[in-house]
This record gives C-alpha cells, structure tokens and sequence, in this order.
C-alpha cells in the first residue's frame, strides 16, 4: 500500500520564469514518498480492557537505535485511535518489569518471551496490567543525501542568506507484534517513508521540510491499529 | 580600516571562539535519577547496605585532549540505585553505618564501591553514542563483619546524541546523562538477577539454613 500525501499540492501550479527555483521548491516541498507491508501469521483481536506496549528493540547492538522519540509518536498515535484500547507507555512497563526488559535480559524472540512468562512475579504483573500486544519496534530515520550550498554574511548594516539547500531523509521501521496470550508472534508491520526538503534563502532563509518520520509513524500507528482489530 | 570592517571582523572572531568553546566544552552532569524495585523472587534474609563518603559523593572527572572537561556526579543516584536494588532483592532492608553490628539486624551486608568507571565521547569512538562503563566492587560479609564473597559487576550504558537534539540545554549533558542513567540499571539488573546465583551466596545461605534447622 502505498500512497502521497502531498500529491494534490503538488499538482497544478504554474512555474514563473525568474523564480523557477523558488517556484520548484514550493512545488516540491515537504512531499513524502511512503508504503506499509503487513505480514500476517496469526488472528488477533483487542478489547477495551487490552493494553499494548509500544517498544524500542534497543538492545545496545552495534548500529543506530530506533528514536525514542518514534516509539513514543506510535504509542501516543494509538491513544488517539478509534479502537479504544490501553497504551502502555514504554518507560511505565519496563519499570513495572524491571529488570525484564532491559537491554541486556529483554527477550529476542517469542520463545524466550514464553520462557519468562513461567515466572510468576513478571506473568503476574503482565497479566495485571491487561497486556495483551507487545509491539517491538526496530528501525530508524537517517539522512540520505544533501545537495546545494548556502551563504550568510553579517555587518552592521545587516545579516542576510543566499544559496539553496536540499536533504533528503528516509525512514525504514518494522514492528513485530507479539500476542501475549497465545504466546505467538501474530505478525509483522514494516513502514517506509523518504521525502526531500529544501531551503531556499534570498536574505531570509525558508525552511520546506518534508515530515518524513511522522509520516512513518502515522503509517505505522494506523496498521497497527487495523492488524490488532484484526 | 573602516569602522563597520572591524566590527565585522570581531563579530567574526566571537562566532568562531563560540564554535571552538561549543565544540571542546565538555560537560558537566549532575544525576538525578528514578530507579525501579526489581521484580524478583526476594533472598529471605534481612540485608544491610553500608556505603561511605567516597561511594555517596562519587563524581567521575575526565579532561579528554581536545574535546574538553567531562564530569558526572554520579554518587546520590548509585547509592539510590543499590537501595532500591536491594529493597527489591532482599525480604528486608536497611541502611547500616558498620560492619559487624548484629544490633543492626542485618544477616547479610554488602559493601560496594566503584572500581572503574569509564566513559567514551562520540568524537572518539566516531559513532553517535554517548558510552558509559562502570564496575562496582561489592564486599558481601555476613553480620561479624565475615566476608561471604567479593563480587565484580561490569555494568553498560549507552545513548544516541540524535535522540537528544533540541531538547533544550546541553545535548552532550544529556545524553552523557542517559547513557550513565542505563548503566546504572543495568548494574541494578545485573545484581537483581545474578547475586543470588554466585556459588558462594548459595553455599552461605546454604549453611544458614542447616545452622537455623539443626
């Protein structure tokens, strides 16, 4: 499924000679390029009293973390979802199950998660507070390219800014969705998103930024809550 | 030269001293951090902890070459850490001023002081992460003031700067910070999960139990 979201203030506007290169990047700006994939491996459903817990697979690995300001937009875009189900925050549960899930002990893999479900003081706290998803995200957004250059100079007499800058970012996240009742992994959701932003500056610089992250993260939030409901 | 040429050119010489403080600055961090109970099955002894002015006052300091001074004054939060460790660990807790004290009701007292403590910039390692290593020395003695084992636990911590930018304030304080706050909980996961299955705890509390039945 893919999609663009700016595709209708893209269309239609005329380019003026002379100021072509404002006019492109008006035309073009905060455009984002975004799909999402869903595999299915099993039912689900979710109820009122169901809560899921949105979390960062951070597990001090080499390369870059998931952002934690990502995991945070797609706890909090499923709070302001149709399906009224609990959202566990990831700070709230991973000190309610401390030291479970921390970098060093968290489960990699749904055996280990049923491994631990045989302790009772964590099954007990989990099953206390009503989880019945955990939703293990792991990705990141990075800087792609960058073109252009840009001048400032200050005086007395003034401060201004000439040049045209571009960068391009791309995001890559996918969450695996783990159902803690059944103890079975139900599925994986991936969401990729790219876009360009530009900055054109004649004295005054003027940032065109394409949202890319929280394109992904609106994406991601709203298959998620489409793949719970089953 | 022209009144507005000099003008320029200090305004030019302030922007680059400024580039050059913002880049070799360092920064100094004042911890003030939360840390959860553990959930685990509690050690069914009454335990003490015993820390001195050098643990509860510890401030790690680095002059690093070129990238600046670097502090983190880490003691109110470790000593937090070992408490709220050890309430969860143990059936009973408190906070003793010696050893040897059987008045104090401590079966057990653990007595745990930094070994090393280590931390590399992202300028170092080139990567986007803030790193902390911290290794904590605990002297475990029963109430004579016996020692029951010397336990080293190697604690790791690490946070991606990117998640830090315009925060407000200081973005290496920040993540410095972050990465010193997961170390701390991961030696606090660590000692939850594994004090209780070193050899020679298990042999103690072995022979306190026979002593207790016989």
């Amino acid at each position: 499924m893919g999609y663009y979201p700016c595709k209708t203030s893209c269309d239609g506007q005329a380019m003026k000679s002379g100021i072509w290169v404002l006019s492109l990047a008006l035309l073009l700006a905060g455009c984002v390029a975004s799909s999402v994939e869903v595999l299915r491996e099993g039912d689900t459903g979710i109820g009122t009293q169901d809560s899921v817990v949105v979390l960062g697979k951070n597990l001090q690995t080499a390369g870059h973390e998931t952002e934690i300001g990502y995991i945070g937009c797609v706890g909090s875009s499923l709070l302001g979802t149709e399906t009224p189900f609990q959202v566990i925050s990831q700070e709230r549960f991973k000190d309610l199950t401390f030291p479970w899930f921390e970098p060093r002990f968290a489960p990699r893999e749904m055996p280990e998660f049923s491994a631990y479900m045989d302790e009772p003081l964590l099954r007990d706290r989990v099953e206390s507070l009503g989880v019945r998803y955990i939703v293990w995200i792991e990705g990141t957004t990075e800087n792609t390219g960058s073109s252009g250059g840009m001048t400032c100079a200050a005086s007395p007499a003034g401060a201004g800014c000439f040049g045209f800058v571009s960068w391009e970012k791309s995001s890559q996240y996918e969450a695996s969705i783990w159902d803690v009742h059944n103890n079975a992994s139900v599925g994986k959701i991936s969401s990729q998103a790219s876009g360009t932003s530009f900055m054109p500056a004649v004295i005054v610089p003027v940032p065109m930024i394409a949202r890319v992250q929280a394109n992904a993260c609106s994406n991601m939030a709203e298959q998620i809550e489409e793949f719970l409901a089953g | 030269m022209r009144a507005h040429d000099r003008s320029y050119l200090e305004l030019t010489a302030v922007c680059g001293l400024l580039v050059v403080l913002s880049a070799c600055s360092g920064a100094q961090v004042q911890m003030n951090s939360n840390y959860p109970l553990p959930l685990v099955r509690p050690i069914p002894v009454q335990a003490g902890l015993l820390t001195d002015e050098t643990f509860a006052q510890y401030t790690f300091e680095e002059r690093i070459e070129d990238l600046g001074d670097w502090s983190i004054a880490v003691g109110q939060d470790q000593r937090l850490m070992f408490e709220q460790t050890m309430r969860g660990l143990f059936q009973g807790f408190s906070h003793v001023e010696d050893v040897g004290l059987a008045a104090s009701g401590s079966d057990l007292i653990l007595k745990p002081r930094v070994a090393e403590f280590e931390i590399s910039i992202p300028q170092q390692t080139q990567t986007d992460f803030f790193e902390v290593r911290v290794v904590y020395e605990i002297q475990v003695m029963d109430n004579q003031g016996r020692e029951v084992m010397v336990w080293k636990v190697s604690a790791y911590g690490r946070a991606d700067t990117r998640n830090y930018r315009m925060l407000g304030g200081s973005e290496s304080g920040s993540a410095l910070a972050a990465a010193t706050r997961t170390a701390l909980r991961d030696a606090s996961a660590l000692i939850s999960r594994q004090f209780a299955l070193q050899p020679q705890l298990q042999t103690w509390l072995a022979e306190r139990r026979a002593s207790e039945e016989g």
